[in-house]
């Protein structure tokens, strides 16, 4: 059976989200034939304005152990994106996501989507998760904002 | 360790001082320029009334904006009992022609 403490803290933090949120992100855990299911929610990031990521919405899939918040939850893009600190399998690769690091029993769920909001426009080169966009990203900051703004164009924006 | 919701200003409290009616709800609705509204809904009311109000205080056309809660699409049949809702919710309105907010109408 599920861990109380997560189980309690869960369902605050969706009613603290519902009563407020920043315009655009949204945070719902996963309905399973009429029954929520707190331990996984489907999230919504909005691209900050100015940067590459502008007029998209990126969605993620957050995944909650019992040993939630003592541990933090495995935050995953739905589909995975281009970005340096994701890794292909869209997971989030950020300090503030590892208990090692920067976790604290007490960020919010709303705190994680804006420092995952930060993130996309502020890459970290000393720690890569994927790739192509590492590299692009080093050898032609230009190239590599083009191909995201190409990809967030096509993929992630409401026509 | 969590934060408490703020008490905001409202533009369209009319109903605020009607004796206290425990079948109506405060609900926000949010735009993407900072502004905002304050509604006071019963729960069995279909959120359409709640939604056309909104548009013609912002003196648009109804349709002129979606509405969302939880990033799912509010439908006119929906009320704040259907959806859960509780006193305090916020719902965000987009306009229609603005890009970015896609959402999913499962």
């Amino acid at each position: 059976m599920a861990n109380s403490l997560a189980l309690t803290r869960l369902q605050e933090e969706h009613r603290q989200f519902r009563k407020d949120h920043p315009h655009g992100f949204f945070a719902r855990p996963f309905d399973e034939d009429g029954k929520r299911n707190y331990f996984k929610w489907r999230c919504g990031i909005p691209g900050k304005k100015g940067t590459e990521w502008e007029d998209g919405t990126f969605h993620l899939i957050l995944e909650f152990s019992e040993d939630y918040p003592t541990k933090p939850p495995i935050c995953k893009f739905d589909p995975p994106l281009f970005h340096p600190n994701i890794f292909p399998s869209g997971t989030v690769c950020l300090s503030l996501l590892d208990p090692s690091k920067d976790w604290k029993p007490s960020v919010t769920i709303k705190s994680i989507l804006f420092a995952i909001q930060e993130l996309l426009g502020s890459p970290n080169l000393d720690d890569p998760a994927q790739a192509e966009p590492y590299r692009l990203m080093k050898e032609s900051p230009e190239e590599y904002r083009k191909t995201v703004r190409e990809i967030v164009r096509k993929g992630f924006t409401r026509s | 360790m969590m934060e408490g919701l703020k008490a905001e200003p409202s533009t369209a409290m009319s109903g605020s001082l009607e004796p206290s009616d425990e079948s109506k709800l405060q609900i926000t609705v949010r735009d993407g320029e900072g502004g905002q509204m304050t509604f006071r809904v019963r729960k069995s009311t279909k959120l359409k009334k709640l939604m056309s109000n909104y548009c013609e205080k912002q003196g648009v056309a109804y349709g002129t904006y979606r509405f969302t809660l939880d990033g799912k699409r509010i439908n006119e049949n929906d009320t704040a009992e259907t959806l859960q809702m509780e006193d305090g919710d916020c719902i965000d309105a987009f306009l229609y022609q603005q890009g970015g907010a896609r959402c999913e109408s499962e």
